[in-house]
């Protein structure tokens, strides 16, 4: 009887001791300055339960920065299969998320709580090699 | 409004309806004490609540990442919890509590934006009759999905296909897990993995009726990203080997008080 408690006692500490680590390795991930590294950053606007530009164009193979703005007076939650994103954003609030590197194709998305008015869509190009592009070695999305 | 309230529901509560499945047969007498009943399913509700009350605070917490923060503690804390819970046969008490505590983590993260929505339209009167006559619809088709897969496991393991329902159980609890990629890389945690490993939505989409099916069974995705299928596999991986482990040594241990002669409780 003691030596199967002494087990089981056992058992549960080793699974706490793995939850710890775990839990440790994620605060390592998530505190990481990564998050802060450049990326090209395109700013959508919520009004009326519409989503305003309802398509952006952003460049394929690239991470890019979404800037989320809701001026309703509800909240909204962001959503997009295509995107594999969600994400609830309350009244006169920005948030932002990360999308991509996307292949060139056409992502929907829309707001979950009034989805026949807030839907949009991301389009993804091939970034066009211009004069431009050539001296800055920035590609440029048209 | 009708039809987005039913598939809201069905979004958010398959996964939950198909996790009682799981605990009705993986515990048959889980709900057998009535303390910890009562306990279990005031604690289920409100839980769930508190975090819709605090939600807003939490999402501005951490430089607007304290939601996807939580949504990964509550996801990890469900997977530790539920295989614990599966392995640890020793003690019936403890592998109900933490079988609880699994559950309502998930309920937690999977109920916070149901509760959003339904807050939204149930202070608007004009949309009562279709949030209702929704709620009902979307409860009805969970409860189906409950008693249908509830006596699927059942029959599996009446069977003698006991190994079938844990391979579900892992595929169900890889795929919850499985989530926490998107998150982390909706916040730019990650570097690494965010291209898309295959894409299958020209066959099910993640939209269509069998998508929410699937994904609410085994957490399917048409387009996974790498990422999500590393946590996916790697889910996957630890829960099968720590249960292979866990039946080695519960047959060992069977076989010892069976030469000795003393009784164990398994």
């Amino acid at each position: 009887m003691f030596s199967q408690m002494q087990q089981g006692l056992s058992q549960v500490w080793w699974h706490r001791r793995q939850a710890l680590s775990s839990l440790v390795l994620l605060s390592i991930l998530l505190i990481s300055p990564r998050s802060f590294t450049q990326q090209p950053v395109f700013t959508i606007t919520l009004s009326n339960h519409t989503f305003s530009p309802d398509e952006i164009v952003i460049p394929a193979h690239t991470k890019v920065q979404l800037i989320i703005e809701n001026n309703d007076d509800q909240p909204e939650e962001f959503d997009s299969f295509d995107l594999n994103r969600e994400k609830v954003i309350f009244p006169n609030r920005k948030v932002r998320l990360f999308i991509g590197p996307l292949l060139p194709g056409e992502y929907e998305y829309f707001g979950e709580f009034h989805p026949d008015t807030a839907r949009g869509r991301v389009i993804v190009r091939e970034p066009k090699l211009d004069k431009k592009t050539l001296k800055t070695g920035e590609p440029s999305v048209n | 409004m009708l039809i987005n309230t039913v598939i809201l529901l069905l979004r958010e509560l398959m996964p939950l309806c198909i996790l009682f499945s799981f605990m009705l047969v993986l515990r048959p007498t889980l709900f057998a004490d009535r303390a910890f009943t009562v306990w279990f399913w005031i604690t289920c509700l409100v839980v769930p609540f508190v975090s819709f009350s605090v939600a807003e605070v939490v999402s501005d917490a951490f430089s607007s990442k304290g939601a996807e923060i939580m949504g990964i503690t509550l996801l990890l804390a469900h997977f530790v919890c539920l295989l614990s819970a599966t392995m640890l046969s020793l003690s019936k008490n403890n592998t109900a509590w933490l079988m609880a505590i699994g559950a309502i983590a998930l309920i937690t993260y999977k109920g916070s934006s149901l509760i959003l929505y339904l807050d939204i339209y149930a202070n608007q009167l004009a949309f009562w009759q279709p949030l209702i006559v929704g709620i009902f619809i979307g409860l009805g088709i969970c409860m189906s999905l409950l008693v249908l897969f509830r006596f699927l496991l059942s029959e599996l393991q009446g069977h003698h296909r006991n190994a079938w329902v844990m391979a579900f159980w892992v595929l169900y609890l890889a795929g919850n897990t499985a989530e926490i990629s998107n998150l982390l890389l909706q916040i730019n945690a990650v570097e690494w993995g965010a291209k898309t490993f295959f894409d299958v939505s020209a066959y099910v989409q993640d939209a269509s009726e069998y998508g929410h099916l699937l994904k609410a069974l085994i957490g399917f995705d048409a387009s996974p990203t790498v990422l999500f299928m590393a946590i996916y596999i790697a889910c996957m991986g630890v829960a099968t080997l720590m249960l292979l482990a866990n039946r080695i040594n519960t047959n060992a241990v069977q076989q010892r008080s069976v030469r000795t002669g003393t009784e164990v409780q398994v």
